[in-house]
């Protein structure tokens, strides 16, 4: 898959801006603020059926304004077939917010109709979290990068807060004694619906791990190993994976807990509060891994991201959004990334400066655009820059 | 609004705006609508929302919507009184009787439990359900028409819980592939509730 075109609507800084796009590689180049990453953030929200930097859709609006649109073009790679997608967020004069998502001009019933469309492997400064931040975020990194390679998993996860919410609602503030067997009914969907999360986060983990390990041991020159290995809150981590096994343990573990539930008032046994750990041979990279280890292992996480799609796409490819990251890694870690990614995958990268590594990666494309961004306006860069980058790799 | 409209005309599009689904242009097609019909329709259309108001109760027995205390359903020899289906709405229980299959008993328990919308069993006509298991001796066995959402399933695991030591069999309406539809075109969740809810053929 590739994107043709965008046209975005009263979308964050941009009143109204259209884009066409290279089939291989799209550079935003800009100061801080210019809002570059905006239009990396509409690419995200229709390829995930959310923005990454905020939960609620009516930030993407843009200020003093009413409706917003998104959309996208696309083209297969695999049968040449367009794919137009669309989303429009609209505020009633209550304030209320209605989005709809269009695919192929028709309305869809749920957003999780639209997630995987448009496949996309994210490469943000927030995955950076996967080592260095909370459980949370490693958690959220996981569910992300797994919803692009499992859409279904997005129904998944609802459905497992959905019914964390009902339980947390009933532990937290009853307004009667809590029911007993209200409470039970809510524990064996909690067990149904958990375990199924858990099962599909270890098994692609797995997968993850694969393709992650010979790509760290590269990155490391042979140094050492990287394992990865998903934590249940409850449990050291299950060698054999079974979902009779994981009903049955989880289920036991919420026993275990009733009481202090009860008197905290908090669900405290489930996914929500698993975790995922990195180990380099046999020591936890979160804690000890210096910071090159931790980009190295950032970047072999998302490396093998990209080819674990790769096998559900087969003959599709996806697309890469890459936020500034280039400057949190040095030359030799940006080439291994520039050198590893599929030349027919569409790239959009967002950069304060070309530097010569970027320079390089342009020249190698069959196609490129350069979009130059300031202050809610982009202008495609015409040949004078792709002249001067051409003249100097002939230099080389 | 009122410099506009002649007073009764603003009323009337306002009291229009109340009912859901219905804006202020919908409110004032349906209010010119009304003055272009005859004294007589307008009379019989008034006559018609105030009897409905008045008459309309719900049945003592099985809490469906009727006039009759118990209903028609209740009272009803052609009924079969070994089999009670258990809905959540009286819109569910009419979406099954029009199809004309199902000949035994309801009971509408008018609502689901849902902590989050602070519903409980006892805000529910749940009570009811037992107390007349207890004294409708015949009823064999209970069917639990709830929707397939979380609610739906909470309500259906709860009623498993407290129906089941009563020794009345119990069983819940299959959920899985629309009729007419296509396997390849229903999304995973569907598909793994539709194996696992399978049948003998």
């Amino acid at each position: 898959m590739w994107l043709q075109h965008g046209e975005f609507r009263h979308f964050r800084n941009y009143p109204h801006l259209e884009l066409d796009w290279a089939p291989h590689k799209n550079i935003f180049l800009g100061e801080n603020a210019a809002g570059k990453t905006n239009i990396l953030e509409a690419i995200y929200f229709l390829s995930h059926g959310r923005s990454h930097r905020t939960r609620h859709d009516r930030e993407l609006i843009q200020w003093h304004q009413g409706v917003t649109k998104i959309e996208l073009l696309g083209q297969s790679h695999h049968h040449g077939g367009s794919l137009s997608l669309e989303a429009q967020l609209a505020l009633s004069p209550e304030n209320s917010l209605k989005t709809v998502f269009k695919l192929n001009g028709n309305p869809v019933k749920s957003r999780s109709e639209v997630v995987g469309k448009i496949p996309t492997v994210t490469f943000f400064l927030s995955d950076l979290l996967i080592i260095r931040g909370a459980p949370e975020d490693r958690r959220s990194a996981l569910d992300r990068s797994l919803v692009q390679y499992d859409p279904v998993h997005f129904k998944r996860m609802n459905a497992y807060n959905r019914v964390r919410q009902q339980k947390s609602q009933l532990l937290k503030n009853p307004p009667y004694a809590i029911d007993p067997d209200v409470l039970e009914s809510l524990n064996q969907q909690l067990v149904a619906t958990g375990a199924a999360l858990m099962m599909a986060r270890m098994t692609y983990l797995q997968q993850i791990e694969t393709f992650a390990q010979p790509r760290y041991h590269e990155l490391s020159q042979g140094r050492e190993n990287l394992t990865l290995s998903y934590q249940p809150c409850f449990h050291q981590s299950f060698d054999v994976l079974s979902l009779e096994i994981l009903q049955q343990s989880l289920y036991e573990a919420i026993r275990n807990v009733q009481s202090d539930e009860l008197r905290r008032g908090q669900v405290l046994v489930g996914p929500h509060r698993d975790d995922v750990q990195f180990f380099l041979d046999a020591h936890d990279a979160c804690l000890y891994g210096s910071q090159g280890q931790q980009r190295s292992i950032v970047l072999a996480f998302k490396l093998a991201e990209i080819q674990v799609l790769k096998h559900r796409l087969q003959d599709e490819t996806t697309i890469l959004l890459l936020d500034d990251v280039m400057a949190e890694l040095d030359p030799t870690r940006q080439h291994q990334l520039l050198l590893n990614l599929d030349p027919r995958m569409q790239v959009f990268l967002t950069t304060t400066h070309l530097d010569s590594g970027l320079k390089w990666f342009i020249d190698q494309a069959d196609s490129a655009n350069i979009f130059e961004v300031s202050q809610g306006h982009v202008v495609r860069e015409q040949t004078d820059l792709m002249s001067v980058i051409h003249a100097k790799s002939d230099e080389r | 609004m009122g410099m506009i409209y002649t007073k009764p005309l603003a009323r009337l599009i306002e009291e229009f705006q109340k009912l859901p689904g219905i804006g202020p242009k919908s409110a004032q097609r349906l209010a010119f609508h009304v003055l272009k019909r005859s004294g007589v329709e307008i009379q019989s259309f008034s006559e018609a929302l105030l009897e409905a108001k008045e008459k309309i109760g719900t049945c003592s027995v099985c809490f469906n919507l009727s006039c009759e205390n118990p209903c028609e359903i209740c009272t009803s020899s052609a009924r079969d009184k070994t089999l009670l289906c258990v809905v959540s709405d009286p819109r569910d229980l009419y979406a099954l009787e029009r199809t004309g299959e199902y000949r035994g008993l309801y009971h509408v328990l008018h609502g689901l439990i849902s902590p989050l919308e602070g519903i409980g069993p006892q805000d529910l006509k749940l009570s009811e359900l037992l107390h007349r298991l207890s004294s409708e001796t015949e009823i064999k066995e209970i069917i639990l028409a709830l929707p397939p959402s979380v609610e739906g399933d909470t309500t259906s695991l709860y009623l498993a819980r407290v129906i089941k030591p009563l020794g009345i069999q119990l069983s819940r309406i299959a959920f899985g592939l629309p009729v007419g539809g296509d396997i390849e075109y229903a999304d995973a969740l569907t598909l793994t509730r539709a194996i696992s809810g399978r049948s003998a053929v």
